[in-house]
């Protein structure tokens, strides 16, 4: 089964950073990431023939601002998947200078999306990320989480006929996530845990409208931790005696939460909300250089912790007791 | 509690047809260069520079600010502030249309570090706070395209008033025209900082819509001193949509 070959095993979510050049100048100034993942790609293209053969959009906007909202540290965000169309996501690629290796994201409207979005771009990418389970939506849509997790056999079953590389799957934890993936174990080389969670609702008392224009929005930052920690643990029960790895997604924030999500099971560790600053529960953007310091802190403190204790990432996997 | 302060809006200054001016009834701890996200439940939510520590100056490009004009609400909600600011330097502010509220807010501070001012406009009407901006700075130039006030022509036609260190905001193609001129007669590009914008949505730096060449200016900038970015393939040339897509200026 192929393996994401990585010279760190951290990576951003998907979602968080999103685009190349944002890696590029990241990787310039040696962040310490293995790999990055881009932003979805999704079924659309400025090409009219294409449009029509796969009934493909020109481009998604996503939800209109407020997209985010921070609450409780709880981060909320209803953007939706903006997307634009797979031409220009592969003349993005086409020029990019990024030597780390590229996760590429995907999604799509009916199950064949997948398969076709990936041949179409899977030179540019090392490994794919498959997503089924974003819980955001715009108004008179169907989320993932709502349209494709349930056909997620259907959805992974072809992958491998159009790429030969590793494929990530990546379910919610809202879902029944150990029945979901035992139906896409076959077909896959690592499951991610998970999505944002819920969505969720903040409401604005005086207008009594909801803060963000898309209503809902999926939940990360810290406070999700706990209930990844436990998918993570509950989805390597089912694999712990396969090659199939799994990445953790969920409120990583300090590299004692790289460690723990270790030993619950995990082999490759995304950081996302924690790359904005939080202080008196406000919230502000980190810079580049403060994301390229927070992450060399954070690795620094894995790697100390690892020496210290005369162990490895691979021997900690899955040795939670019980 | 969430993310927003509702501050009430004590007054709606009508700058010209298409800018107002709010007026906050609370001040907001800022530095001048740094922006806020203004939000209207059920309406929109959009970056704004603050033009002082109480006052936002907008023109009328879209829903929320057409609401603002058409509906004068009683509230607001402000976000922020967000980004770096201009450093505390002495030197000479270049704004054109609306980029000159945001260099209006470097003038209030104590000692402030401007000591010249140019003002460059379509026409009289746009020149903000002409007045006000004449009465703190003794060495005030406007400039118009169609010579309704100052020197008919574009801000690269006058000679610029000489400082160690220059401000700009303005339309991104001006801001560079500006800042090549001023480096040709022989400014240092690292004294010379612009205000950069970009489709913005998260504004905390997480989403990356507004990265020009990796920068996202939200939590990059939105200044940008001239040597890290007058060679980068996306300033003046490229932004993002809010698709994510990259496309001309």
């Amino acid at each position: 089964m192929p393996k994401i070959k990585l010279d760190i095993p951290l990576v951003n979510a998907c979602g968080i950073l999103s685009y190349l050049d944002i890696f590029e100048l990241l990787e310039k100034m040696g962040i310490k990431f293995g790999a990055f993942v881009p932003k979805s790609i999704g079924p659309f293209s400025n090409n009219k023939e294409l449009r029509e053969k796969y009934s493909w959009g020109l481009e998604k906007t996503g939800n209109p601002n407020p997209v985010i909202v921070h609450t409780g540290n709880i981060l909320l965000n209803s953007m939706a998947l903006p997307t634009h169309p797979i031409e220009t996501w592969i003349e993005e690629f086409e020029t990019a200078k990024i030597s780390k290796p590229i996760i590429g994201s995907v999604y799509g409207f009916k199950p064949s999306d997948y398969s076709v979005l990936i041949s179409m771009a899977d030179k540019y990418v090392s490994a794919w990320e498959v997503n089924v389970s974003c819980p955001n939506k715009e108004k008179g849509e169907e989320s993932l989480m709502e349209s494709m997790t349930k056909k997620i056999e259907e959805i992974v079953k072809p992958l491998r006929t159009v790429t030969k590389k590793p494929i990530i799957v990546k379910l919610s934890p809202n879902e029944d996530y150990i029945a979901l993936a035992k139906l896409a174990l076959p077909c896959v080389d690592y499951i991610a845990c998970g999505n944002t969670i819920g969505p969720g609702l903040v409401i604005d008392i005086y207008s009594k409208k909801p803060v963000l224009a898309g209503v809902y929005g999926g939940m990360s930052g810290s406070e999700m931790k706990p209930k990844i920690m436990k998918m993570v643990n509950d989805i390597y029960g089912i694999v712990k005696n396969s090659d199939i790895g799994i990445v953790a997604y969920g409120g990583i924030e300090k590299w004692q939460d790289v460690i723990e999500y270790s030993i619950a099971g995990a082999e490759i560790f995304g950081i996302g909300t924690a790359l904005m600053n939080v202080k008196d529960g406000k919230v502000t953007g980190k810079t580049s250089s403060e994301i390229v310091e927070f992450v060399d802190k954070l690795w620094t403190g894995v790697e100390t912790f690892l020496k210290e204790n005369n162990t490895t990432l691979e021997k900690l996997k899955g040795s939670l007791v019980k | 509690m969430n993310q927003y302060s509702r501050i009430k809006i004590k007054e709606i200054i009508k700058d010209n047809d298409s800018v107002r001016t709010l007026v906050l009834d609370e001040k907001i701890d800022y530095k001048p260069g740094q922006f806020v996200m203004l939000w209207i439940p059920g309406i929109g939510e959009k970056p704004f520079s603050l033009s002082s520590e109480n006052t936002i100056t907008l023109r009328k490009v879209g829903e929320l600010t057409t609401h603002i004009f058409t509906a004068s609400p009683e509230y607001i909600y402000v976000r922020g502030p967000y980004g770096n600011f201009f450093p505390e330097k002495d030197g000479t502010a270049i704004g054109g249309g609306c980029g000159i509220a945001p260099l209006y807010g470097l003038l209030h501070r104590k000692n402030s570090p401007i000591k010249k001012f140019v003002l460059a406009c379509k026409t009289r009407d746009d020149l903000l706070f002409l007045d006000r901006i004449k009465e703190k700075c003794k060495e005030t130039v406007a400039v118009t395209d169609d010579g309704s006030y100052g020197t008919k022509g574009r801000v690269t036609d006058i000679e610029i008033p000489k400082a160690e260190n220059y401000f700009i905001c303005g339309p991104e193609k001006m801001m560079k025209a500006v800042a090549d001129k001023l480096v040709n007669e022989g400014a240092k590009p690292e004294n010379i900082y612009l205000s950069m914008e970009r489709y913005m949505k998260c504004a905390v730096g997480i989403c990356g819509n507004c990265s020009f060449s990796g920068y996202r200016v939200c939590a990059d900038g939105p200044v940008f001193s001239y040597d890290k970015i007058k060679d980068l393939p996306h300033f003046a040339a490229f932004h993002r949509t809010k698709t994510g897509e990259l496309v001309k200026l």
